[in-house]
């Protein structure tokens, strides 16, 4: 009797600190996330594009946030569905599985679509918070309830639909809850800091933007990155030594720049305003990167199952990708190119598209199309990288079309372009790059991410 | 296969035997129909891109005349007034929406035709050439 007694005091024990996590309700073949269409996600990934530009507050580093937000939130609202899948708590920093909402005994059942559209909906709700406007809220309830009542139909019941839709807005809470204290909560509000004191040298950035005299949030480098690690990858070396001495390495790279922007022809120009993306024209870069992702799936036919964990691989490293060259960023305070050219080369220096207000080393833009790069490197090819395609995510504000064989043109032609615009020195460029590769490298390995996608 | 000799006396015709003549009208026809959608649907697109391509052109000279008069102003010492501050702002406002109001329509129009006629790779491609040549015969 003693011994029948151990053994359920043992197995209750055991029972009970079974992470919940690791919880995963069996998958039928009927109800997986691959029988799903995507395309009610690329239509959110295309509103958030839209939110960005016109919510007040949202520039590059808080963009990038809330896609991420937004492709974790996707993936945890889905990731029931996909056989061998598991949830990102315990696996991204300080997110734990106690935080989030746990399936029931319906869960063999829940509608895939249903979860992920109201996880959505609520995550953007959230995450763009005070400063969305009423019209743009309008469009996501609308958005939110003309895919549920399509959804509702094809749901098994009234009680599995609605069971869905709770899970889903239960899902995008603890997300959001699990936001508020990565730093970057609600920093929409007071995106210069007005507290900052620049520092002040000879090879420090002084602002170029008349309107913006302090920097972009100076203090994005304190955000909690997603993956802890993340920063250790991806440090750079030192920027080559400040110098105004005409034959310093400095002066060399500066003068690069200069004759660049003084003889770039016709189609260096258009290719610096087609990746400018500037925040009142496009969705930051983030958006570009993430506008060439839902492309890409649509191209493939991706399902629901392919595309929540690209756009959670995506957006993770984005959001990292921005934490860590903003560290680097204010570590160095570099002289942007226009500031050193005005003072030391040519007074009457222009740049092609306008140089936006923080430091120069390392480029942003370089950064997050290099974590896109090895995104979908890993998501669309064999692993060589080739793969040719047309990127026509910004026609739709009057640029052509551009076309690449394959992945690693994409995202040198997008750290080039800062070269040929005039913002950044190539060394800005190809550092970026190789930070971009080490945070996108990091989130494909780190997390157990699941196989064989449809 | 395709042709036969009619003999005429002392000519000898070439002629196109019927089925295949036949088939050659239809698939003609066809290709005709084809370049015909193509053509339409090219017109619509290549309208929406020009307007865009103006909007485009618009923001960044916008965006210069703004960059410009701040250097100026920053060159000078002199702070932007609360009231060009809200100009700016105004400017920027009044851009971006309608910037996005005519990204909404046009990605809406490329993806209902891309969806209808255009499914592989190489027709997207072909509309694209197509496109391109269009934006620049109406586009000034």
């Amino acid at each position: 009797m003693k011994k029948v007694f151990y053994f359920l005091t043992f197995t209750a024990a055991v029972w009970s600190c079974t992470p919940t996590d690791q919880v995963t309700p069996t998958i039928t073949s009927t109800n997986v996330t691959a029988n799903y269409s995507a395309d009610f996600l690329h239509d959110w990934v295309n509103l958030e594009c839209h939110l960005v530009k016109e919510t007040p507050g949202f520039f590059p580093p808080q963009a990038a946030r809330v896609f991420g937000l937004t492709g974790v939130t996707a993936y945890e609202a889905a990731y029931r569905g996909i056989p061998g899948a598991r949830s990102l708590t315990g696996q991204l920093n300080g997110f734990g599985s106690y935080q989030m909402p746990q399936a029931d005994a319906l869960s063999v059942q829940y509608h895939w679509g249903i979860v992920t559209n109201a996880a959505v909906a609520q995550i953007m709700r959230l995450s763009f918070g005070g400063n969305l406007s009423a019209d743009n809220l309008k469009l996501i309830i609308e958005k939110e309830e003309i895919n549920y009542n399509k959804f509702r139909q094809e749901a098994p019941s009234k009680a599995v639909a609605e069971l869905s839709y709770k899970l889903g807005k239960d899902i995008a809470e603890a997300v959001f809850e699990y936001s508020k204290s990565d730093g970057g909560h609600e920093a929409y509000l007071t995106p210069f800091s007005k507290t900052y004191k620049n520092p002040v040298g000879v090879d420090k950035w002084i602002p170029t933007d008349a309107k913006n005299l302090t920097p972009l949030c100076p203090e994005w480098n304190k955000c909690r990155p997603m993956l802890a690690s993340n920063m250790s990858y991806a440090v750079p070396p030192k920027p080559v030594a400040f110098s105004a001495d005409p034959n310093s390495d400095f002066y060399k790279i500066s003068k690069q720049v200069y004759d660049i922007v003084k003889n770039g022809t016709d189609e260096q120009r258009e290719i610096a305003r087609f990746w400018a993306d500037d925040p009142f024209a496009t969705c930051t870069p983030t958006g570009h990167t993430f506008g060439i992702l839902t492309q890409l799936l649509k191209e493939t036919n991706a399902t629901l199952e392919k595309a929540v964990v690209a756009y959670a691989k995506l957006g993770i490293a984005e959001n990292d990708a921005f934490i860590t060259c903003w560290k680097i960023k204010y570590d160095y305070n570099l002289i942007r190119p226009v500031s050193y050219i005005q003072k030391y080369i040519d007074p009457n220096f222009k740049t092609v598209i306008g140089t936006p207000p923080f430091p120069a080393y390392t480029s942003g833009h370089a950064t997050e199309a290099a974590v896109g790069e090895r995104v979908f490197i890993e998501m669309f090819t064999n692993g060589d990288g080739v793969y040719p395609f047309t990127d026509r995510s910004q026609m739709q504000h009057g640029f052509g079309t551009r076309k690449f064989d394959n992945f690693k043109q994409m995202s040198e032609e997008c750290a080039d372009s800062r070269l040929y615009g005039g913002i950044h020195y190539d060394m800005d460029n190809q550092r970026g790059l190789l930070m971009g590769r080490a945070v996108g490298d990091n989130v494909l390995r780190a997390i157990q991410w699941p196989k064989k996608l449809k | 296969m395709f042709f036969g000799y009619a003999q005429n006396g002392k000519n000898r015709k070439l002629y196109v035997k019927k089925p295949f003549l036949l088939i050659a009208l239809i698939v003609s026809h066809f290709g005709c129909a084809n370049d015909s959608v193509r053509d339409k649907d090219v017109a619509i697109l290549a309208n929406l891109e020009c307007q865009a391509r103006q909007l485009k052109e618009q923001r960044f000279r916008v965006a210069n005349e703004i960059r410009l008069r701040g250097d100026s102003l920053m060159k000078a010492n002199i702070p932007l007034t609360e009231a060009q501050k809200m100009e700016e702002d105004s400017l920027k406002q009044t851009l971006t929406v309608q910037t996005g109001e005519l990204a909404t329509r046009l990605t809406f129009v490329m993806d209902s035709l891309f969806e209808a006629h255009y499914k592989t790779i190489e027709q997207r491609e072909a509309f694209d050439q197509a496109l391109a040549k269009k934006v620049e015969e109406i586009c000034p």
